[in-house]
This record gives structure tokens, sequence and C-alpha cells, in this order.
């Protein structure tokens, strides 16, 4: 797209040459994006993909594919937000929150993961040493005030926020507020996404007692983790969220549960990995693998442990 | 730096046209060195290791053949770790680097068995610069120093997983692992996509350790004292007791490490304590190696001669088929 970006230079010299003082900055810029492929950072939602990824991919999660859907999908419409999207998943190991946050990741960005504007941090390998605290916080400061200014609408992915040190993470509560615009930065077009399992028991506690009440998997609602649920998150030591002021000023948007999944969920887990290699009719080899799982909760031994996680590799053993 | 080769080479053909000569000194360094440059990358990658098909190629009949005839008693082992390993080199994306966990008996095959998965997977086998091995007792050996170990290991994978990212990782004696020092690769062996640009899912990581022996050997005695067949005993009866015990074990370097928490673990592969006719096939196959003829009775004097246990069954051999070696001098 070298050539159909030197015309589009080539036009701007020309009618900003010869068209009258009229014309702004503004107007050339859209000339500009209506040519070029990347503008805004390389911001190219795709929603009616993520959508469809979501209620095709992700498989138990109805809270999630409702909360994250709706809540995405209203704030990258809207040119001008009033407060940063904040989304914090909570759940078992296993579940889907990484899955979810690489598909935000490959609908929002033309580049998906590989983008240079989605940034995520591991606390093993980026924030270590529980002595360096204050390091840590300037240097995360630095980062997050540094990439906004290059790109506003960027992504800020924490994972395993149960293994980050605690006070580190309030250092950004005056990015997730309704900050005004400062030096031409609008703050509030980023989106944050925090990804622990802090919070599981509340979340595997309430399931549990809705299956046993014989109620559908798809009656809970938001309403009835939600409290519980931040409470949980706040007074857990080793959240990463300890006492923090990003749940006490309610800074975070929408808390998603992610739900414990059981064994049909996991098979169909299976299902995708074969039809992935072309193996879509083994029912013997989904059938062996949600077999060969543990499974707890309960006495009817309901959810599985792991998840999804180790689905792939018993695929590999059964086939 | 090669726009401006090509613009020089460019002039040079133009000056013929000029002067109706060719310039004989500049034209030869030229076309000396294009073609040097041309040819000599391919003739220093064929003799020099470089991370591409060539010198990485899994051979899956290769590795089946040799656990075939030179893995003698482990018929879990072998099948698991085949299936493993062909599923991950066939799979063109996997979400995840492999990751295996065997345990057993000390003198089962598991370095054996991790030293043929190298040889059949890249050219230069264990020697290949994209193999790394770690042995905790001397690559770690100071539990004061932990900090400093966990940063030059995630340096080390990190740098080497950049170079070729189909490296593979051995860690030797992980139940005198730190607990925690595995805590810091975890990262490297999740569903992530990529890490600070770099992606890991095409690593393997092989993690060696007896823990889980004891617990293995009860299994095994259990079925031999019922008089079943050890062909018998299946994955399924081995699994759950030893992630248990492994994760339990003060010893064990995977003691309330994260790895099992989140089941980045993909096989725990058990390796069963041999029997008298292990050791006997694998005194043959050393004689083999040693070059001598296969002498059935040497084999069976040298197998007695070992040790076993329990103390009233005497049924497996204490050192598996390790220290056969010596005894050839001893009884020769």
């Amino acid at each position: 797209m070298k050539v159909c970006e030197s015309v589009a230079l080539c036009l701007f010299i020309l009618i900003y040459n010869s068209s009258s003082p009229g014309v702004t900055a503004f107007q050339l810029k859209t000339i500009y994006c209506t040519i070029a492929e990347s503008c805004d950072c390389d911001f190219k939602p795709d929603v009616q993909g993520l959508e469809w990824d979501l209620y095709k991919n992700l498989y138990g999660q109805h809270l999630a594919q409702d909360i994250v859907s709706e809540a995405v999908v209203g704030f990258v419409q809207k040119e001008s937000p009033k407060v940063p999207l904040v989304l914090s998943f909570h759940g078992a190991s296993g579940t889907g929150k990484t899955l979810v946050s690489s598909m935000l990741g490959r609908h929002l960005f033309g580049a998906a993961m590989s983008s240079p504007y989605i940034h995520q941090f591991v606390p093993t390998l980026h924030f270590p040493q529980l002595d360096r605290v204050q390091e840590y916080r300037s240097a995360l400061k630095r980062w997050v005030e540094g990439n906004l200014t290059a790109c506003a609408r960027s992504i800020f992915i924490f994972d395993e926020m149960e293994m980050m040190p605690p006070g580190v993470i309030d250092v950004l509560v005056p990015f997730l507020g309704p900050s005004h615009v400062v030096f031409q930065t609008n703050y509030r077009k980023a989106i944050y996404i925090f990804i622990s399992t802090a919070g599981e028991e509340v979340i595997n506690k309430v399931t549990l007692e809705k299956r046993q009440a014989g109620k559908e998997r798809e009656d809970i609602q938001l309403g009835d983790l939600e409290a519980s649920l931040a409470q949980a998150v706040f007074d857990n030591k080793n959240s990463g969220f300890f006492q923090s002021r990003i749940i006490s000023e309610k800074l975070i948007t929408w808390y998603v549960p992610f739900l414990p999944l059981s064994r049909r969920h996991v098979e169909r887990c299976a299902r995708r990995e074969l039809c992935q290699r072309g193996e879509c009719q083994r029912r013997d080899v989904m059938e062996a693998v949600g077999n060969s799982l543990t499974y707890t909760a309960g006495n009817d031994q309901l959810f599985s442990n792991t998840g999804c996680k180790s689905v792939p590799a018993k695929v590999n053993l059964f086939l | 730096m090669v726009k401006i080769c090509k613009g020089l080479i460019i002039l040079l053909s133009m000056s013929f046209g000029f002067v109706n000569a060719i310039e004989p000194i500049t034209t030869s360094f030229v076309v000396g060195t294009t073609l040097s440059a041309l040819i000599g990358k391919q003739v220093y990658n064929y003799f020099h290791e470089t991370c591409n098909h060539h010198w990485i190629a899994y051979n899956s009949t290769g590795l089946e053949v040799d656990m075939k005839r030179k893995l003698f008693g482990q018929h879990i082992a072998s099948r698991v770790i085949m299936k493993a390993v062909t599923g991950f080199m066939n799979n063109k994306n996997p979400k995840k680097p492999l990751v295996l966990s065997l345990h057993g008996w000390t003198g089962t095959g598991k370095n054996f068995v991790s030293q043929l998965i190298a040889e059949n997977i890249y050219e230069k086998g264990m020697t290949s610069s994209y193999v790394h091995q770690f042995v905790s007792t001397t690559h770690f050996p100071h539990p004061s120093q932990i900090d400093t170990y966990k940063t030059q290991l995630q340096q080390w994978i990190k740098g080497n997983v950049t170079i070729c990212p189909r490296s593979l990782f051995i860690f030797d004696e992980m139940d005198k692992m730190h607990a925690g020092l595995i805590d810091s690769i975890k990262p490297y062996l999740d569903y992530y996509d990529n890490l600070d640009g770099i992606s890991y899912r095409q690593a393997i990581f092989i993690f060696l350790s007896n823990a889980g022996g004891e617990n293995i050997t009860r299994v095994v005695l259990d079925f031999w004292s019922e008089g079943r067949e050890r062909e018998e005993l299946k994955l399924k009866d081995l699994e759950g007791a030893l992630s248990l015990e492994v994760f339990n074990n003060r010893n064990s370097g995977f003691w309330h490490t994260s790895l099992i928490d989140k089941n980045l673990v993909d096989f725990f592969v058990p390796f069963l304590p041999l029997e008298y006719s292990h050791v006997r096939m694998c005194v043959l196959a050393e004689m083999e190696a040693r070059g001598l003829t296969p002498d059935e009775e040497f084999a069976s004097e040298v197998a007695s001669d070992m040790t076993y246990f329990p103390k009233e069954e005497k049924v497996f051999s204490k050192k598996g088929c390790k220290t056969i070696g010596s005894k050839f001098d001893y009884f020769n």
C-alpha cells in the first residue's frame, strides 16, 4: 500500500497549495484516513467478527459472552467515551479468560495480538520482586502514559493479577477514572483488562448452588455475583487488588465472572480440537478425553478441575 | 545497504555502454562478491547449524524404532511419549509449548528417553545448540542465590527461543530444584499468543525427576502381587496418585507450584521400576553396543548380581539399569 500512501501524499500537497486557507488539517487527515490503511494506530474494530467469535468459540460462559460483547461494542462505537473501559475477568483456571482477551485483541486491531498497541503484563515476568514495588510503580506509570500518548486506543492486559505485588496497580487510578483530556491526549479511549483467579471460590459456590437447586446454568445473573465478587477480591491478600483504591472507588466498569466448566463443555472443547485437525467425527476420542479429566465440586463430580486446559494434549494422546 | 550495492552494480554495468569496454578488476571483484554472497550463505547453512528444516526435522518412525529397541519395560512411557511428541510436532499451530514431566525410579530410562527425543528431532542430537539441559545441582546449587537464578533462567529461555522457536529445554533433577524457581518460567509454558513479542508455542520443555517413584512402585507391586500382567497397567491407574504425590512432596521441585495448579504440564509420564527380565535385556543391549557377542548366560549372571527390592519379593532392581557397565569388567 506504499503506492496508495504516496498518491495520497501528492494529493495533499496539491490540495494544500491550491485551495483556500480554509482547508484544515482535520480535513486532510480525513482524506488520508479514507485512503490509507493504518490510521488511528491500526484500530479496526470488527464488531461482528468479535460477537461471532465469542458466541462460537467460547463454551459455557453465557455471562462473559453477554457482558463482553455489550460493553466492548458500545465502547468502541463511541467516538469520545466518558470513561475508559475497565474489565475484570475472574474465574478458575482454564475457563477462557485469556482466550477472551486474545479475541478482543484479534478483532480490535488489524495486526491481532502482535500489534504493538496491545500491552500484556505478566507479573511473574515483569514485576517479579516484592521489594521493588516503587520502581515498578513509576515504570508502569511512565509506560502507560507514554503509550496512551502514542495511541489513545491502546489495550492494556494485566494477566495473573494474583501474582501482582500489592500496591503496584494503584498507580493506574488516575488513568481509569473520568479524567479530562491532557495535552491533547484523550486518556478515556483506552481499554484495561485485569485477569485473575481471585474470587473463584465465590463463583464456584454460586454455580454449584444453582445447579443443586435444579436451576439452569443460564439463569445465573451478574447481580448474583457482582457484589460478593468485588468484596472477595478486595479482601483477598493474594489478589493484587488487596485493599486497592481501584475497587473502593468503583473504577471497574464491569466484573466478568467465568463459571467453572462441566463435562459437556470439556467435550465441546475436545470436539473443536479434533475439528482443527480434520477429525470431527471421532466421538470416541471426545468421550475418552472427557473420561480422563478429573472433576470436583459436590458429590456428583460436576466441574472440571482444570477447565479446558489439558484438552489439546489429551486429544493428542487418544487420537 | 542492499540498495547501495544494487545501485553501484547498475552504475557499473551502465558504464560498459559509455566506454565500450569492461574494467577487469572492478568487474571481477563485483561479480565475485555477488556470487559468493549468493552461494556462500547456502554453503554456510549447509555446514553450520541453523534453525531450519535441514537441521530440525522430526523423525517419528525413528523415535518409535528407537524406543522399541532400546527402552525396556516402559510400555506406558513409550506410548505416551510417542503420541505426545508426534501430535505436537505435526501440529502446525500449537496453542502452547509441549511440557512433559517424566517421573520414576532411578535408572529406568528418563534421561535416556530425552536423549532419544533430541536425537530424533535435531540433526545433531544432544550436541545441537538448540537443545539446553539444566541440572539443578550443577546450574542452581546455592539456595541463597535463587533470585539471580530466576532472572538468569528467564533471560536464557527468552534469548534462546528468540533465536530458534523450536528449542528443547531439559530440566534434570527436578526434585532437587528450589520450589519457586520453576514458577519464574511458568508464563512461558502457558497459553499466551506471545510474550513481549516472542512466541514460545513451538518450544518443548521436559522435566525429569525421581519424585513419585515410591507411589508408582507401590502400584506396580500391587499389580504384581495380584498376579496381573505388567502390560495391563494403564496410565489412568497411575496418573491421579502421581500428580498428587508430586505436588505435596516437600522435596519435589513442583511442591505447591502453580505448574500443577494451572495444569500447564501436558503429560505426567510414569517410569515403572525394572524387573529381572528387563535388566537382562539391558545387559544384552550393552554387550551389543560394546561390540561383544551377546551371551545369554553372562547376561543372567550380571542381572542376578544386582540388588532387588522389596525384601521378600525381590522383584525390582534397586538401581534400574545403572552400573551395569562396570559389572562387565568384574565378571570378565
